[in-house]
């Protein structure tokens, strides 16, 4: 969960590996993800939402590309099309880019770059401000033992509400776990030792 | 590069020392001399293939060899499982303790925070026996009695209602993600908690949660997608056999 998550698909090793090699030269935090077979793609981009998609569409059957579109949609997630050689084909795919194999090294990581530069500077303005006030009223019932129900009818909102503070702290913060933010919670003095059973 | 049997061990050990946890996990010792992998596998009665695949996978995340993976017994399988968790219970852990006890004892200065770390990972202590307990007790023996049923194809009363009441299925759904804390202990240290006092300890105490997690990451790999899928698709098998609607 650092940094911008990218994913790339083919089906061939070679481009696998050759693209990877490539990509670890941009100067972003990045974790890179490579895999040959569709239904680990699919798998993978539900789980954990990359940033951007690098993806041969000759791999993913009828089905694949349907459920594939609405996850990239859904989530706003960049989309590469990888394309083997220079023809086009058309997979009925909203697409931001394409990537040929006969393309140098500049040129791939140019577009890399102009995808994943935008992103990031959105994500460092997000990351900028740490958590809100409210946000922190939460974390403190977070660390107070309360559950999700609790909190929302104590703050008088809803739990969905609740839940969604609940993945932007996360978000920020980088701590999963209960436990965790009660440690955050105390070293930030939004709770006292005492107050944690 | 990748590890082959013509290999010799020391060079193993030369290019990725964190080799050494997985051949003390296999009871291979050192002081091998100019052995190769597959000599020193056979002297301490090892697979050298299974050796071979299980390093290759730790040593480069890239490398995953599902399908030979796949290929291996069961109880091979669960044996090596077995001993990582040993290699946790009785090692990663007892020294991370250590260290956060230690880091409790020498520092002056924020005795209270530090006792906070110290509680969270006998938190995660518990939780990661708990895990290893499970797996040990009801999961380990669930997919050996599936492999023996696969192999002598004798389906008996026994194995139907055990499959009735458990299945490969619900091991993955409760199999819960161990990694979690360990992310957030690591997280806290690093962004969080104001510098101690003895940053030595700290330091030592971060490469170690760092070399757990990527033990425990390699290790949850092997149950999910090697384990599970070969038990999923005996268990098919045998319904199959069964005369069972899958």
């Amino acid at each position: 969960m650092t940094g911008i998550q990218i994913i790339i698909s083919d089906k061939s090793p070679l481009i696998l590996r050759g693209l990877s090699s490539i990509i670890e030269k941009i100067s972003i935090a990045h974790e890179l993800h490579t895999t040959n077979s569709s239904i680990e793609l699919i798998a993978f981009i539900k789980k954990i939402i990359p940033d951007l998609v690098i993806v041969n569409p000759e791999l993913l059957d009828k089905n694949q590309i349907r459920i594939f579109k609405e996850i990239i949609q859904q989530n706003k997630i960049k989309f590469i099309v990888l394309q083997p050689d220079n023809k086009l084909t058309d997979y009925n795919l909203d697409y931001d880019e394409i990537i040929s194999s006969c393309e140098n090294e500049d040129q791939i990581l140019k577009k890399i770059n102009s995808f994943i530069g935008e992103k990031n500077f959105k994500k460092a303005l997000k990351k900028n401000d740490s958590i809100s006030t409210r946000e922190e009223n939460i974390v403190r019932e977070i660390a107070l033992g309360l559950s999700n129900k609790e909190i929302a009818e104590k703050l008088f909102i809803s739990q969905h509400t609740v839940i969604t503070h609940r993945k932007n702290i996360t978000r920020k913060l980088g701590i999963k776990s209960v436990s965790g933010l009660t440690i955050y919670a105390i070293l930030n003095k939004l709770i006292s030792l005492d107050e944690v059973k | 590069m990748m590890v082959t049997k013509d290999l010799k061990m020391a060079d193993v050990v030369h290019m990725n020392h964190f080799s050494l946890s997985i051949l003390d996990r296999f009871g291979i010792e050192l002081g091998f001399g100019d052995k190769t992998v597959e000599e020193t596998c056979t002297d301490s009665k090892v697979d050298p293939q299974f050796f071979l695949e299980i390093i290759n996978a730790f040593i480069d995340n890239d490398y995953f060899p599902k399908k030979q993976l796949q290929g291996f017994s069961v109880k091979l399988i669960t044996d090596y499982l077995q001993k990582t968790h040993k290699y946790y219970i009785e090692i990663k852990v007892p020294e991370i303790e250590l260290l956060i006890e230690k880091m409790v004892n020498t520092c002056y200065s924020q005795k209270e925070v530090i006792t906070l770390l110290n509680r969270f990972f006998k938190e995660y202590n518990t939780e990661l026996r708990n895990h290893i307990l499970r797996e040990e007790t009801v999961v380990f023996p669930y997919t050996q009695m599936i492999e023996n049923a696969y192999n002598s194809k004798k389906i008996d009363v026994k194995v139907i209602k055990n499959m009735e009441e458990y299945s490969i299925d619900i091991f993955e759904k409760e199999h819960d993600n161990i990694e979690e804390k360990l992310f957030d202990l690591k997280n806290i240290i690093i962004k969080y908690l104001p510098q101690p006092n003895n940053k030595v300890l700290c330091h030592k105490l971060l490469h170690e949660l760092f070399s757990l997690e990527k033990d425990i990451n390699d290790h949850s790999r092997i149950e999910d997608k090697v384990l599970v899928p070969k038990i999923r698709a005996m268990e098919k098998e045998i319904k199959l056999i069964a005369g069972l609607k899958s």
